[in-house]
């Protein structure tokens, strides 16, 4: 036993492919909580976000973030949070991981948007790759 | 219209196309005039039409915050043309009507020369 135990481990660490360890995509509440990870990311760092914020004195992704959630109001029309993950490599680091993608989003007739932010997590230890982030949005 | 410039579709998508702008923020800014709509000189009867709530535009500064209620058409002679999220469709109607897209006291148009192409 002890030697089947062993040959495994040394078959998962020797291992020089792709090291996605989990083939299980990250939770929506997973993906939200690594996007809550990146709230000191400076919006001047990713062209899509230099410009995508509410505020002009805003300076990083918890602005962002925070600004976009609470256009989120009580009234009329439909508010949600729309999180999706695909997987994709990381050429990089020969490794793959998940990308995950968060909108908040709001539809009340002709008042329709959805602001978000896009990033990549390490298959290996799931942590979030800071050169991936991108704010999605239009209009 | 080859406005390539900051945000593009290209840049929300993995297409190899070529992207165009998708943010009005980042259009208004672009424009090499911009004020509002009763201040369009009379020489300028084609360009870009903004309509949001007055208190989110610095004109001087050229600047509209990004806030929810923004939206951009374009104007030639005496229509407005621009895309309608609830009928999914390109509309054309007068600056009359446009600037009812929002509700409130405050919505306002504002008008924006074209952008140079990159």
């Amino acid at each position: 036993m002890k030697v089947v135990v062993a040959l495994l481990f040394v078959g998962v660490v020797g291992c020089s492919g792709p090291k996605l360890v989990s083939k299980v995509a990250p939770t929506s509440k997973e993906a939200v909580r690594q996007l809550l990870s990146l709230r000191d990311f400076p919006l001047k760092a990713q062209p899509t976000c230099a410009t995508a914020s509410t505020g002009r004195s805003d300076t990083d992704l918890g602005d962002y973030i925070s600004g976009w959630m609470s256009e989120l109001k009580e009234g009329k029309g439909s508010n949600w949070i729309d999180v999706s993950t695909k997987e994709e490599d990381i050429p990089k680091e020969h490794d793959r991981g998940w990308r995950c993608t968060i909108y908040f989003r709001h539809v009340d007739g002709d008042d329709r948007w959805g602001w978000g932010v896009s990033f990549v997590v390490r298959g290996a230890d799931r942590t979030p790759i800071l050169e991936s982030v991108q704010c999605l949005g239009a209009g | 219209m080859g406005f390539g410039f900051g945000a593009t579709c290209r840049m929300m998508s993995s297409g190899k196309q070529p992207g165009a702008n998708i943010r009005v923020q980042e259009l208004f800014a672009s424009c090499p005039q911009v004020g509002t709509w009763d201040s369009r000189p009379a020489g300028v009867t084609t360009g870009l039409v903004f309509v949001t709530d007055a208190k989110n535009v610095d004109v001087a500064l050229k600047v509209i915050n990004n806030v929810p209620k923004k939206h951009i058409g374009i104007f030639i002679n005496g229509t407005i043309w621009h895309y309608s999220n609830s009928k999914s469709q390109v509309v054309c109607m007068p600056p009359e009507q446009f600037i009812h897209h929002y509700p409130g006291a405050g919505i306002a148009l504002f008008y924006g020369t074209m952008p140079a192409a990159s």
